[in-house]
């Protein structure tokens, strides 16, 4: 239900204006119309942009739903597995040490060695599929030493354990006269 | 049915007054135990599979098989690599990434790529209902001004103006077999819904030797318009299993005008499925930035689009003559046009700025300041308002 709303009404963007430099007055060349309204298909686009429906989550629950990426981390007995979840599409990145290619570096695969080398892993994968910032349940204070390490590793090579909210568009009764981040972000771009 | 027993309990206490007035709520109101009910997700599920058909929507895979050796002789030589790790002295020596990547690359990549590709919703939009494990692993980079380069990956955000250069792109393969690249767009074209732009072709590629392919269409930038966002561009490896004449969509060498770099891979790959297999898959995604205005003023010849995100509009109660309850200012000030409201607003701002005088220095306690008691109360409470800048009044 969730994607239709995203899919079907969200993901329009409408023309606001089309300008030239001042020099040239005016282009006629065969590129020169476009659509008023154009459509971005990328499913991850209003999820950067922070414009995405976020799911809100069930208050009782021990893990509520309430982000778009999240990290898990499990340890079995002889396992370290840690993966990124995504509310709708499940597992998305993962690392484990049951995974031969980490598996066979290792003398053991459930020591904290083992746990450091999930993080680096884990970290180095969410780089490379631009997953930048996850929501994470686990706090620096009170996790085991192991999985302390794991998020101090995450957050060294760059993974920002924390998601931006939504933002959701100003109305002009609100009190509350929130800035736009894409606007933001394009002016620091300009400067 | 729970109605009608709650309406007969009534009835019976009201008739005899047995009882003081309580309704005791019966089991048929409080739902299905929570053993047998489902949840939403559940519920949810179930409604989306009955929308879906599974004899008809069933996704095909189009890629390479997959030619794995026997598990006995991986596993023969794993084992033996597994207990000299446990024989050796434990170093403290640094586990390296790079090596972990080859590794990967060559075990779990194919599934791992596809899961991700399948959550930037790659495969739905270039294939339909097909998909492909991405066997070939390929490894492109973009040339930066600085000496440094720019890796492709599976989503990673390359800006416009790093990725003006055609990329280095290597693969492994034999020096005898012929392969195509393609590189799309499906986000960000400009005059059809549902089209993509191809940004490289290269086809009939010897080898893994880039140069000595025959270049179809010529590179160019990404170039996606401000304010849409941040669009996939997807490098798709094929492989031939013969030279294919792909002199339909040969294109002359600066192909500026964007209407000739209309693409469907979905097309095109049902044009030639009977000899070209999807072998490779890497993306990135590119957001706008200032070269771009350049780029489009003067390479593509055209007035830069600016786009603003169409949020949907807000709910209203639909607007009543004698609305009850409600503050006459505030539920007047919904219902009027927003651009009367920004515009009125400019122009009291307007009658208090001076460009001759200096900005006057803000009061430390705006709300200490004296009010006027003369005037009615929503007027005070809309006047304190402008004082601590709230909502709309934010860049007074």
């Amino acid at each position: 239900m969730l994607e239709a709303r995203i899919r079907n009404i969200s993901l329009l963007s409408s023309v606001k204006r089309a300008y030239c430099s001042v020099n040239k007055i005016s282009f006629e060349g065969p590129n020169s119309s476009f659509l008023p309204i154009i459509y971005n298909k990328n499913p991850r686009n209003l999820e950067r942009l922070r414009i995405a429906p976020k799911p809100s989550g069930y208050v009782l629950d021990k893990k509520p739903v309430n982000f778009w990426h999240r990290l898990v981390i499990e340890k079995s007995n002889k396992h370290w597995n840690a993966y990124i979840e995504h509310f709708e599409s499940g597992k998305v990145v993962s690392a484990s040490t049951e995974e031969w290619a980490i598996k066979q570096f290792l003398r053991s695969t459930s020591d904290i060695k083992a746990a450091a080398t999930i993080g680096k892993v884990l970290a180095q994968r969410c780089l490379e599929c631009g997953l930048l910032e996850v929501h994470s349940d686990y706090s620096l204070d009170q996790a085991s030493p192991k999985i302390r390490l794991i998020l101090k590793t995450l957050e060294e090579e760059g993974i920002a354990l924390k998601e931006p909210e939504q933002f959701l568009p100003h109305r002009h009764w609100s009190r509350e006269a929130k800035e736009d981040p894409a606007k933001v972000y394009e002016e620091v771009q300009s400067n | 049915m729970s109605q009608l027993i709650n309406q007969v309990k009534l009835a019976r206490n009201l008739l005899f007054k047995l009882q003081p007035l309580y309704l005791q709520p019966n089991r048929e109101l409080r739902g299905n135990p929570p053993e047998v009910a489902r949840t939403l997700k559940q519920r949810l599920e179930e409604i989306a599979l009955e929308k879906s058909d599974p004899s008809l929507h069933f996704k095909v895979n189009i890629g390479l098989p997959h030619l794995k050796a026997s598990k006995a002789v991986e596993n023969a030589s794993r084992l033996n690599k597994l207990k000299s790790l446990k024989n050796s002295v434990d170093s403290n020596e640094e586990i390296s990434i790079k090596e972990i990547r080859k590794e990967w690359l060559q075990t779990a990549a194919p599934f791992h790529i596809k899961a991700i590709a399948e959550h930037y919703n790659i495969f739905e939009d270039i294939f339909g209902e097909a998909f492909f494990l991405p066997r070939i692993p390929l490894s492109i980079e973009y040339q930066q001004t600085d000496g440094s380069t720019m890796p492709v990956y599976f989503g990673n955000q390359i800006k416009p103006n790093e990725a003006a250069l055609p990329p280095i792109v290597s693969y492994e393969a034999d020096p005898s077999s012929l392969w195509t690249l393609v590189l799309t767009n499906p986000d960000g074209h400009l005059s059809e819904k549902d089209a993509e732009y191809v940004h490289w072709f290269i086809g009939n590629i010897p080898g893994n030797n880039i140069d000595k392919g025959e270049e179809i269409i010529s590179y160019l930038q990404p170039f996606p318009p401000r304010g849409t966002g941040s669009q996939r561009l997807i490098f798709v490896l094929y492989k031939q299993d013969k030279k294919i004449d792909l002199s339909s969509y040969h294109r002359t060498a600066p192909c500026l005008e964007l209407a000739n770099r209309t693409f469907h891979t979905k097309k095109f790959y049902r044009e030639f499925q009977d000899y070209i297999t999807p072998a490779g898959l890497s993306f990135f995604q590119s957001d706008w930035d200032y070269t771009l205005t350049d780029f489009f003023h003067n390479t593509l010849n055209m007035k830069e689009p600016i786009y603003e995100f169409d949020f949907p509009e807000p709910y209203k109660k639909p607007p009543v003559w004698f609305p009850k309850k409600e503050a006459f200012n505030l539920y007047l000030d919904k219902h009027r046009d927003v651009k009367q409201i920004s515009k009125e607003l400019l122009l009291k701002r307007l009658k208090t700025v001076d460009p001759f005088k200096p900005k006057e220095p803000e009061p430390k306690y705006p709300n200490a300041l004296p009010e006027n008691n003369n005037l009615p109360s929503w007027l005070r409470v809309e006047i304190r308002k402008q004082r601590m800048k709230w909502g709309r009044y934010s860049d007074m």
